[in-house]
């Protein structure tokens, strides 16, 4: 059950929702100099997205962060009848919306596979089991400098924890061929653990800016959005096996991916990952200013 | 100090090399040289200066020697992959002070065969590279007007403003020509593809280019009657249907919004355009060009 302040929070999704599918900004309780971007380009609202939207898929969570004044919200959408796959970010202040940040995933990204949410991420952690919200963004941020370094410490991970891009899963799942396969060696079919160290991810050779938005120990989630660099010199790793694996095509020019993230935890430990992300030109700024939370650089 | 053109061109030649060479140290980079590649702020050495693998055939270049502008279209491989590119450079006392990189790595809708097709091609047509007779010259003004028309001409185009175009003018979109191109019109369907850039518009179809922003002109070359552009057209993908001037209301698939980031370059003899050469490369609605 989510709390009062949280309740709140998520009747700005509500309203901000309303008003897409209107086309109508005007009905946004918006703050004078309230911001806009879209895939990190700041428009006017009423532009991008306000004048395609048509309506929620069945992907859909929603999460509150009463101390951050932040609400988020994951979800399938439909462009007119093209699938899309949609980030949001509300930063709201004395009941008004001074920020809005918007990913739309658009074109091959996979929205057609975005399912259902997983229930997990909007269930309540027991009391015993939950994170302090502190300790789970330096996990975050210990999970990325792992990403970075291809290793991966000494992070924790439930059993069944699975990690989605833009619908589609990338660990545990033997069945998925296209990438990251030569001679004895296929990435995919590993654990999310067990990949770091394989150097799969070492075209990623920064996640940076870090921005953390929600930390909820209720819930056990974090979610952040989070610019990954891709230069796109590398086009080869030698796995553990010691086969050359080359890097997927989109791994082989420079590029960054603009993700929002949501994590959960329990005891600790990664329960469960999903990610939405934009791909941009390399080096595009997020269209927002260095985080409070976490690295910046 | 002004460079001439001959100078301004074998900076292009120089910083190519470099480029695939992925070594900046050979350039006379100026004190306050600064890069952009697709629009952001990058360190010489990142983006395709961390990639690129060698020089293709095919070279544009245009040169401005009053302004020190030198603009070149060309293919690449990038870790063996073809890309286009139209690059500017800005130059000051002999020194590249500014590089302008868009790179296209597209290859959606018709535009997979165009590296291959600008390789088979080798270089760009001569007409692009033809000494207008003095008499006939336009002003800068003048021939930047002539380009702002054919902005105009597409921007919502409607079919009643339509820019002055040479009968033969053709445009050349990332290697592959988008007009007088039967092949792209389907069976059974009125012609498209296959009219001249002024029957296209004439009928109205690309009312779905809702803006075109940054109209900057860095280079115009008076003597050969050649305007550049490094404009973003728009696409805001609320416009579903085109109702042309013939009659016909056919369905629009842009359905998202979208921008192009392009390197246009405009050939224009007496006054009209005789052809258009274009990079295109896809990029989040909105974003800015860094410049």
């Amino acid at each position: 059950m989510d709390t009062p302040a949280e309740q709140h929070l998520l009747t700005f999704i509500e309203s901000y929702i309303a008003a897409l599918a209107a086309h109508d900004p005007s009905r946004l309780p918006l703050a004078s100099g309230a911001r806009y971007t879209e895939n990190t380009n700041e428009i006017a609202f009423g532009q991008g997205l306000w004048g395609t939207f048509s309506g929620l898929g069945d992907y859909d969570i929603r999460v509150a962060d009463p101390a951050r004044n932040a609400v988020c919200l994951l979800a399938s959408i439909t462009e007119h009848e093209a699938p899309a796959i949609f980030a949001l970010r509300l930063r709201i202040e004395a009941d008004r919306i001074v920020e809005a940040e918007a990913l739309v995933a658009r074109g091959r990204a996979g929205a057609e596979t975005m399912g259902v949410a997983d229930p997990v991420f909007t269930t309540e952690v027991p009391p015993e089991q939950r994170t302090p919200q502190a300790d789970m963004i330096a996990l975050v941020d210990r999970y990325f400098d792992g990403v970075e370094q291809s290793d991966a410490f000494d992070l924790r991970f439930h059993p069944d924890c699975v990690r989605r891009e833009n619908g589609s899963q990338s660990t545990s799942i033997p069945d998925r061929t296209e990438d990251f396969v030569a001679g004895r060696f296929h990435g995919y079919a590993l654990d999310i653990r067990a990949q770091f160290a394989t150097r799969m991810w070492s075209f990623i050779e920064r996640v940076s800016p870090r921005r953390y938005v929600i930390a909820n120990e209720r819930t056990g989630v974090v979610v952040g959005f989070f610019g990954f660099q891709h230069p796109g010199a590398i086009t080869h790793f030698i796995a553990p096996t010691g086969d050359r694996v080359p890097m997927p095509p989109y791994a082989l020019a420079p590029s960054t991916f603009e993700i929002a993230e949501i994590f959960k935890f329990e005891a600790g430990a990664f329960r469960r990952i999903e990610a939405i992300g934009v791909i941009l030109p390399f080096g595009q700024h997020p269209g927002w200013p260095a985080p409070q939370h976490g690295r910046t650089t | 100090m002004a460079a001439d053109a001959s100078a301004l061109e074998k900076l292009a030649e120089l910083y190519l090399d470099a480029l695939v060479a992925r070594d900046p140290g050979t350039l006379p980079l100026h004190s306050d040289f600064r890069l952009t590649e697709n629009g952001q702020t990058l360190a010489i050495g990142d983006g395709l200066w961390g990639t690129a693998s060698a020089r293709g055939k095919y070279l544009h270049v245009v040169a401005e020697p009053e302004t020190g502008a030198v603009v070149l279209t060309t293919v690449l491989r990038e870790n063996d992959l073809p890309v286009i590119a139209g690059i500017r450079l800005g130059v000051r006392d002999g020194l590249i002070a500014e590089a302008e990189m868009v790179v296209s790595r597209s290859d959606i809708l018709f535009y997979k065969d165009g590296p291959a097709n600008l390789e088979a091609m080798g270089a760009p047509a001569a007409l692009w590279t033809q000494i207008e007779p003095e008499a006939e010259r336009a002003s800068r003004e003048d021939l930047i007007a002539v380009a702002g028309s054919y902005f105009d001409t597409l921007e919502r185009n409607d079919g009643r403003h339509i820019a002055p175009f040479e009968d033969g003018c053709r445009r050349l979109d990332n290697g592959v020509f988008a007009t007088q191109a039967p092949e792209f019109d389907k069976p059974g369907e009125p012609p498209f593809y296959a009219l001249g850039p002024a029957g296209q518009f004439a009928l109205g179809y690309f009312i779905f280019v809702t803006r075109i922003r940054e109209r900057r002109y860095p280079l115009v070359d008076v003597a050969r009657g050649v305007v550049v552009s490094f404009p973003f057209l728009d696409h805001a993908g609320t416009i579903h249907e085109a109702r042309l001037t013939d009659g016909r209301t056919v369905p629009i698939g842009v359905r998202q919004p979208f921008s192009w980031q392009i390197c246009e370059m405009f050939k224009i003899r007496r006054g009209r355009i005789a052809q258009i050469e274009v990079v295109l490369n896809m990029v989040p609605y909105g974003m800015g060009s860094g410049w």
